[in-house]
């Protein structure tokens, strides 16, 4: 099953995709087509979300990090920051170098605490895409990489839907890429992460208790491609979704 | 309403600390000094109920501050209009690993279940003067008037890029100072006009 949050007659609702994903389907029964559907970020609200920089030794190297870091490099994300399927990112003026990250979002299903690494994925229900941009010039060396790059209003596109994980075999067999324009600027594949899926699940249940909707952005593959306003960015990661977001100049 | 959102926090808002450590600030991995606020981020699982665990030996950093929780959103605000949005504030004491270094997020340090304790939600007032008492005796004790941004301003700069939504909370600063603490101690936090937190450390079991 496919869920997608949208906005419908004044209100938000879960729906399921139904009919080969041409339409969503209500709680009520009505049916919604897709290109009628207001797409919001499939994230509960208050969820703890966890995002990993430095996840992907080739992506590390383009950016003149060592391979693999001793300790992952783990941030977190506000509701604040997430923006659903078709919508505006905000691209401020002086941001000549903000650059897309096409990401597999992991989403904890159950509470997970002392996870070991084998058992991981039975602590995962499902996935989604998420585009966590950066912007390099407000990049700080303080908890970097700091809010100014990774918390701002609307700048991390997620959707537009979670596909369970039974969808999902193996999440580290999936092609992620990302198409600026028509231009495929990232072309990797979740087989290259550092840490996988399971993993992180793990190393996250030993430090703290995930809970049911928490969220872990796993990192991007390497394709750094500096974005203009009025760019089209498209973030696909094979058999989970193709997540659409439009830049705007702020 | 309580906190629906997220707990958000700032490091390096004391001026003190800031003093201290600003030799440190043109060297690596740092280059320069901090521009924008330092943000950290607490998940709502790290709210603990008075009782805070610590490892067999393990001594751990216990940070008083204030939490304002916004009861509306805080959107570009300036110094003037920031504290318009908030709807409440209490004490908090913010428990971590001490950690040398403020380059990397301290997500496996500060996250662990438990970290926090929040008191009890009061009109919004901004004391002087925290003090924390350890088993009885004063153990630690700061100002407000320390922090480098006071917290209409802090909003004001957080605001221009990240919204604080009603809902979220934000705890104002982190004393450079703040004592570190073991298994078996009582702690106590107080300020004027705020209801006092208490909270037991306990060992865990190795």
């Amino acid at each position: 099953m496919k869920r997608a949050r949208i906005y419908h007659h004044g209100r938000d609702v879960w729906a399921e995709l139904v009919e080969n994903d041409t339409a969503l389907r209500l709680p009520d029964g009505v049916l919604v087509p897709l290109a009628d559907a207001q797409w919001l970020p499939p994230v509960v609200p208050g969820a703890a979300v966890y995002a990993l920089g430095l996840n992907f030794a080739d992506h590390n190297k383009e950016l003149g990090f060592a391979p693999k870091l001793e300790t992952p490099l783990i941030f977190m994300k506000g509701g604040n920051a997430f923006v659903g399927h078709e919508g505006n990112t905000p691209r401020p003026e002086d941001a000549n170098q903000m650059h897309p990250e096409c990401e597999l979002v992991a989403i904890v299903g159950k509470p997970a605490r002392n996870v070991a690494p084998e058992q991981g994925l039975d602590y995962v229900s499902g996935y989604t895409v998420a585009n966590d941009y950066a912007i390099r010039e407000y990049l700080e060396n303080f908890y970097r990489p700091n809010a100014r790059v990774k918390n701002r209003d609307a700048t991390t596109p997620i959707g537009p839907w979670i596909a369970d994980a039974a969808l999902v075999p193996d999440p580290q067999a999936l092609s992620l890429r990302t198409i600026v324009n028509g231009k495929v600027v990232q072309d990797g594949t979740t087989a290259d992460m550092i840490m996988n899926v399971a993993e992180l699940v793990s190393y996250l249940s030993n430090v703290t208790t995930l809970m049911p909707g928490d969220m872990i952005l796993t990192g991007t593959p390497r394709g750094v491609h500096f974005c203009d306003a009025g760019d089209v960015v498209v973030c696909e990661i094979e058999g989970v979704g193709r997540l659409v977001n439009h830049l705007v100049a702020q | 309403m309580t906190v629906s959102g997220h707990i958000y926090g700032v490091v390096l808002n004391d001026r003190a600390e800031l003093g201290r450590l600003a030799p440190q600030f043109g060297s690596k991995p740092y280059a320069a000094s901090p521009r924008a606020p330092v943000v950290y981020m607490k998940p709502r699982s790290t709210i603990g109920r008075g009782i805070v665990r610590a490892r067999p030996g393990e001594k751990l950093r216990a940070a008083s501050t204030l939490a304002l929780l916004f009861a509306r959103d805080a959107v570009r605000c300036t110094a003037e209009t920031a504290l318009d949005c908030v709807g409440a504030a209490c004490l908090a004491l913010d428990f971590s690993e001490p950690q040398a270094s403020y380059y990397r997020p301290a997500i496996a340090q500060a996250n662990r279940d438990g970290f926090l304790t929040l008191g009890d939600w009061m009109p919004p007032v901004l004391p002087k003067v925290i003090e924390t008492h350890i088993d009885n005796i004063l153990g630690h004790s700061w100002s407000l008037d320390q922090l480098a941004r006071e917290p209409a301003q802090l909003i004001a700069e957080l605001s221009a890029f990240m919204t604080l939504r009603a809902g979220d909370a934000l705890l104002v600063g982190l004393p450079g100072d703040a004592p570190h603490v073991r298994g078996g101690q009582l702690l106590s936090v107080s300020a004027p006009g705020l209801p006092a937190l208490d909270i037991r450390l306990e060992e865990a079991l190795p």
